[in-house]
């Protein structure tokens, strides 16, 4: 046996310890299966279920996150690998959100006045409240 | 001084993989090898970028004056499909990096083909998609802010998946010339790591722009 093949075979069992296995690849790909049904049957059933709008978003959203770490902390390695990748990965999602909430209150600002009793809800252009008619003399 | 101390994969690559191109990989300020830095740091800018434009189409969706709204277009069952084709893309990826490190070539060529395959074929859904919602709904782009800035999202996220789909093709036929002499696990990982965030950004995508079509 070469040196070279000797030393890719010592290689790639520090890569299994560093990265993990095919084995826990495998277990990963089968629960981000799992987790995609579990979203489109939640979806489908949702009134079957009675599942309100509340906790919908907040079921959905959870697995869609458990999806995020998993990918980002075993497929990207992020686990592994050195903190400032964590943390570079963090600081662009915290921009990303703080961005979105800045847009949402700056583009439409009147909607969301306190004083007129409702508030400005993402993507629903029914809770613009529409001003009160003058009253007839 | 911080070289000695990291224990990651990518900082050592060039010791560890031993012959071929890594052997050349030069020590870093961070530590990690300066590609997959610079991989990190593009992904944190597009972080921004799909942050603010996953923003625009939740602020507009239900604005349009006219036309269909989401609800009444999309097909869940077919966008179901594509994401799974994704994420399978993804564990494909996994595994062509695995059997890089292996320095088995046939299947991490199999593996770099069937990730290029799987971005072709989510790409096919996307016309799919697309085609259905321009020739049945008429919904095309400038119809109204809907479908502006859902057409903005989607492409954009789309044309990602194509860059992808160029690289692994490109790793693939590189490969396939050059053969065993061409074992670059860095590259396979930076590639690797693009094409994970494209599958994180759709994970986002799929809950976010059509799970919640009704919230």
């Amino acid at each position: 046996m070469s040196h070279d093949v000797k030393n890719a075979k010592n290689t790639h069992a520090h890569d299994e310890k560093a990265h993990g296995s095919i084995k826990l690849y495998v277990i990963f790909a089968v629960i981000l299966c799992l987790i995609t049904f579990a979203e489109w049957a939640i979806f489908k059933k949702r009134d079957a279920l009675g599942i309100s709008n509340h906790m919908l978003v907040f079921g959905l959203l959870l697995l869609s996150l458990v999806k995020f770490v998993m990918v980002c902390g075993w497929y990207m390695h992020l686990r592994y690998d050195h903190k400032s990748l964590t943390n570079m990965l963090i600081m662009g999602m915290v921009l990303a959100s703080a961005t979105f909430a800045v847009v949402a209150v700056v583009v439409h600002p009147k909607d969301c006045s306190a004083s007129k009793g409702e508030c400005f809800r993402l993507g629903d252009s029914t809770a613009v409240p529409e001003e009160p008619a003058p009253a007839s003399p | 001084m911080l070289d000695s101390q990291h224990t990651g994969s990518a900082g050592t690559a060039g010791t560890i993989h031993g012959a071929g191109q890594e052997a050349h990989t030069h020590p870093t300020n961070t530590g990690v090898d300066n590609r997959k830095f610079a991989m990190w740091t593009l992904i944190a800018s597009e972080c921004f970028l799909f942050g603010t434009l996953i923003g625009n189409y939740l602020i507009h969706k239900n604005r349009g004056i006219s036309g269909p709204k989401p609800h009444e277009v999309y097909q869940i069952d077919i966008t179901t499909l594509s994401t799974f084709d994704l994420l399978m893309s993804s564990v494909a990826m996994v595994f062509a990096l695995y059997y890089c490190n292996a320095r088995r070539l046939r299947l991490f060529q199999f593996w770099t083909g069937v990730v290029a395959l799987g971005g072709l074929i989510f790409l096919g859904f996307q016309y799919i998609e697309f085609s259905h919602f321009v020739l049945k709904e008429d919904l095309g782009l400038t119809r109204n802010i809907f479908a502006s800035s859902f057409y903005l999202l989607t492409g954009c996220h789309g044309a990602h998946v194509t860059v992808g789909v160029i690289w692994m093709l490109s790793i693939l036929i590189t490969s396939l010339i050059k053969g065993d002499k061409w074992f670059n696990s860095t590259m396979v990982e930076v590639a690797g790591l693009y094409w994970h965030f494209v599958d994180v950004v759709w994970i986002i995508i799929f809950t976010v722009v059509y799970l919640f079509v009704y919230v």
